[in-house]
């Protein structure tokens, strides 16, 4: 299993702190949001910033990074406002 | 002891409350963050401080930075900051300028002990990371979008913006804008860190970005292994 956590944009607006889920890629973990959260728009989640074990991942394909149990994957968002 | 700031020592002794107001601060940005975060400079009684922001105040301020009035829109921000805290702490010593801190001379800041980063450009919060290493002082970032904020301390020689934004342009502010409560919670919340960091509390964390939701009203933060290491 995998722990996702989601915070400050995502937890507050989908009211989700957190769930674990079978997945061995990140494509898998956006299935099981599909499926079992489908009030979260995909747009929100490609739009937050993703970190999988406290690294950053920002290439273009970090949708497609294996992922093995005991992984966790947050999903975040930064403001630059001042 | 000015009996003005006697309220202030139920968390300090005199000795370091003196010595914290002997620190010169340099605040880049008098939107949302830096109103609230020079005031609350003037009344802790810090002695000194170097005041940035080309801007003029504009009628979309008014929802939330400090100092911004009917009557002031159109003037410089410096100007009416720099004349709301002497009002609040008449011997305030207070250097001005109204350009970008980019355009600026670095040898203008070598008695500086804090450069505070208040600003809404990303470009400019990664320049003052930048200068933080050069003149070897912290930096104190803050920054606001819609319910959320973050902030921290950071010492010199770190690249904790750089690593955190990125190549990011612009945060959740751009989609969620900024309302009126946000920005004077992480304004104090910056000024607390910096106090705790000047204390040396032993429970304060240097490096650390804290991420705070006023909509679940709580606080996480991102400690600095989270930024050590980034996959490309």
């Amino acid at each position: 299993m995998v722990l996702v956590k989601f915070m400050n944009l995502l937890r507050s607006k989908y009211n989700i702190k957190s769930f674990e889920c079978p997945a061995k890629d990140m494509q898998a973990v956006l299935e099981y949001i599909k499926k079992t959260y489908p009030q979260v728009r995909f747009e929100d989640l490609y739009q937050a910033i993703l970190f999988i074990n406290q690294e950053k991942v920002s290439h273009r394909k970090r949708f497609e990074t294996p992922l093995k149990p005991g992984d966790i994957v947050v999903f975040t968002n930064f403001v630059g406002g001042g | 002891m000015d009996k003005q700031f006697a309220e202030n020592l139920g968390i300090m002794n005199k000795t370091a409350l003196s010595n914290l107001q002997n620190q010169t601060v340099l605040l880049i940005g008098l939107g949302g963050l830096g109103g609230f975060f020079a005031q609350s400079l003037a009344r802790l009684g810090i002695k000194k401080v170097i005041l940035i922001d080309p801007d003029h105040f504009t009628l979309s301020n008014l929802n939330r930075q400090c100092f911004s009035h009917q009557e002031n829109l159109g003037a410089y921000k410096v100007d009416v900051v720099a004349e709301a805290l002497q009002k609040i702490y008449p011997q305030l010593e207070i250097i001005s300028y109204k350009n970008r801190i980019q355009a600026l001379d670095n040898t203008l800041f070598h008695a500086v002990n804090i450069i505070v980063d208040a600003t809404d450009d990303i470009t400019t919060k990664l320049f003052l990371e930048t200068l933080s290493t050069t003149l070897k002082i912290p930096l104190l970032h803050g920054a606001v979008g819609g319910w959320f904020g973050q902030y921290g301390l950071i010492e010199p020689n770190q690249t904790v913006l750089k690593q955190l934004y990125g190549s990011m342009k612009k945060g959740l502010e751009k989609t969620q804008g900024s309302p009126t409560f946000t920005p004077p919670i992480i304004a104090n919340l910056m000024i607390a860190t910096w106090v705790a960091y000047w204390l040396k509390k032993p429970s304060f964390k240097a490096n650390v970005i804290w991420l705070f939701d006023a909509l679940s009203s709580s606080i996480d933060s991102f400690d600095k292994v989270l930024f050590d290491k980034e996959r490309k």
